[in-house]
């Protein structure tokens, strides 16, 4: 008789972060394969910014939210990179292994898909790295005018965007796949969040009850936090509000991501099948 | 000795138009059923109406700013399905397996591929209708709309959109990712293509290259028909450079269409690169 034994704490431990590094590995060598993903990583975020820039230009706007409009559209665009991270790595994760053929492993692995779920997250932060340099770079070329009181608040709030979108990215990770249309979730969460997390256009001059819709969404607190930090040159005090509200949503996220992920192993194994992926 | 009697041009015509119509509906179906018409509708009509209703928010205190916002990001509906739809739509079918047996299949390949192109033309003026109901109902836009300017604007619009979906899908099966190339060019198409910047409001470098392209025309053209109630005659200044696109970008689309598939037959895969 065969004797199966359950790693302990520490050795599931291990066992995740191998298979979380393992699937990061995996994902960034797939994309540095394909040479026009390469190329147009870091022009993606250049072309919004000049886009949006112009825009803002012809309206006769210098000033956004009390900002300056290129340093404004950078900080946006980072979060944007992080959300696109999230949608395009957590949010497909699962169906990706899908259309692999692997899905099976990954569920009856003795590693966690949680971890897998990560990996996808880790290794689309590292494609959207360049794009973060190329967005800096011609933003400060552009004029980006930063106001810098307290450079522990900047780290931090940048630290906020990114374990944000890793929260969402657990209950994406989850949900999109229990909907059984993860890539059409991804595809259409793109733009509503571009203007509901405040990435181009101030969530002040969102109507109310849109307002109240986006304070939902760690990342616009996150965003909010950054924004203040590096362009008003807020403390960490003063951002601790933003910072706050981005903890607590960003919990709610991760409880969501918990029960889908459980729920979703829970009927995988009882109806012994996968087509319900 | 079976013996085929030749049909006539009228027949001809009419076999193929069903064989269109056919495909059309098919494609139709199989789009909308394998995501569910809901998430169907979010995904192809979600660019235009959140891209336009954050353009529009800017614009907010420029009426009339808004309303091109409003008009013209409606009509990038029709850009957007053209680069994702149309352009992308010989690689998934490459994607799917079945381009060699399309290829293969006892009709003109203008016949299949139109049938494609007729479904993406539905879809383009479904999305452009919702995001236009939908911007105008929100930001109090008062359309003007001249039909025959329209028709015409949309026709000769249509028709340049058409041949460049047919270049970009050719080049898009040869290096066997239209969809990357879709998302490489329509970041640059976006800011030259008028849908979010009045061509004549943008810089005098970006104008150049924005000239040389049927969008920032067609753009113009649409919004002067449905917005401002502009004439034919009016809109002289845009109609006519748009002619030339909707000409020449069909031409040259079927010519490098041919090329693929020359190409394909010389080298017995349809992949280049």
């Amino acid at each position: 008789m065969i004797e199966t034994r359950h790693p302990n704490y520490a050795e599931g431990f291990v066992l995740n972060w191998r298979l979380m590094f393992a699937t990061t590995r995996s994902r960034t060598l797939a994309y540095a394969s394909n040479t026009i993903q390469l190329i147009r990583s870091p022009l993606y975020p250049v072309f919004a910014l000049i886009g949006f820039k112009l825009i803002y230009d012809i309206s006769g706007q210098s000033t956004v939210a009390r900002a300056e409009v290129v340093g404004f559209l950078v900080t946006g665009l980072l979060a944007i990179g992080a959300w696109q991270a999230t949608v395009w790595g957590a949010g497909i994760a699962l169906q990706s292994e899908m259309w692999s053929g692997t899905i099976g492993s990954v569920m009856m692995a003795p590693g966690s898909p949680t971890a897998v779920i990560l990996g996808y997250t880790f290794a689309n932060f590292l494609f959207f790295l360049p794009a973060v340099i190329s967005t800096v770079v011609v933003g400060q070329l552009m004029g980006a005018e930063w106001n810098v009181a307290d450079p522990l608040a900047i780290i931090v709030s940048l630290i906020a965007v990114y374990l944000s979108c890793v929260c969402v990215g657990m209950a994406f990770g989850g949900l999109f796949i229990m909907s059984r249309q993860a890539n059409a979730l991804s595809n259409f969460l793109q733009e509503p969040i571009h203007l509901l997390g405040g990435f181009y256009v101030s969530r002040d001059v969102l109507p109310g009850w849109l307002q109240t819709v986006s304070n939902i969404l760690p990342l616009a607190h996150a965003l909010d936090a950054l924004r203040a930090a590096s362009l008003q040159g807020a403390s960490m005090r003063t951002i601790a509000d933003p910072l706050l509200w981005c903890l607590g949503t960003s919990l709610v996220f991760v409880l969501i991501g918990i029960w889908s992920l459980a729920r979703l192993d829970r009927v995988v194994r009882h109806a012994g099948t996968l087509d319900l992926l | 000795m079976h013996s085929q009697a030749p049909s006539s041009p009228r027949m001809t015509i009419k076999r193929n138009w069903m064989i269109a119509l056919d495909i059309a509906l098919l494609s139709g179906k199989s789009k909308v059923f394998r995501s569910g018409p809901l998430f169907y509708i979010m995904v192809w009509s979600s660019f235009p109406i959140f891209s336009l209703l954050s353009v529009a928010l800017i614009y907010r205190n420029d009426e009339r700013l808004r309303d091109y916002a409003v008009v013209a990001g409606s009509a990038s509906a029709f850009i957007f399905l053209m680069i994702y739809g149309a352009g992308q739509m010989l690689d998934e079918e490459r994607q799917r397996g079945t381009l060699g047996a399309l290829f293969l299949a006892p009709a003109h390949r203008f016949t299949w591929l139109g049938g494609f192109q007729l479904m993406t033309l539905a879809e383009m003026l479904f999305s452009a209708t919702i995001s236009l109901t939908i911007g105008s109902l929100i930001f109090g836009v008062d359309l003007s709309v001249n039909i025959s300017a329209l028709v015409v604007s949309l026709m000769l619009f249509c028709s340049a959109l058409w041949g460049l979906s047919m270049i970009i899908g050719s080049i898009g099966v040869a290096i066997r990712d239209a969809n990357q190339l879709s998302n490489l060019l329509f970041n640059v198409i976006v800011i030259l293509a008028g849908t979010m910047i009045p061509i004549d409001r943008l810089p005098d470098w970006l104008q150049i290259p924005a000239r040389c392209l049927p969008f920032g025309y067609g753009m113009e053209a649409i919004v002067g028909s449905l917005a401002n109630g502009s004439s034919i005659g009016d809109l002289q200044s845009s109609l006519w450079p748009l002619a030339g696109f909707a000409i020449v970008l069909p031409i040259l689309g079927t010519a490098v269409f041919r090329v693929l598939e020359q190409r394909s037959r010389a080298h017995g895969a349809l992949e280049f690169i």
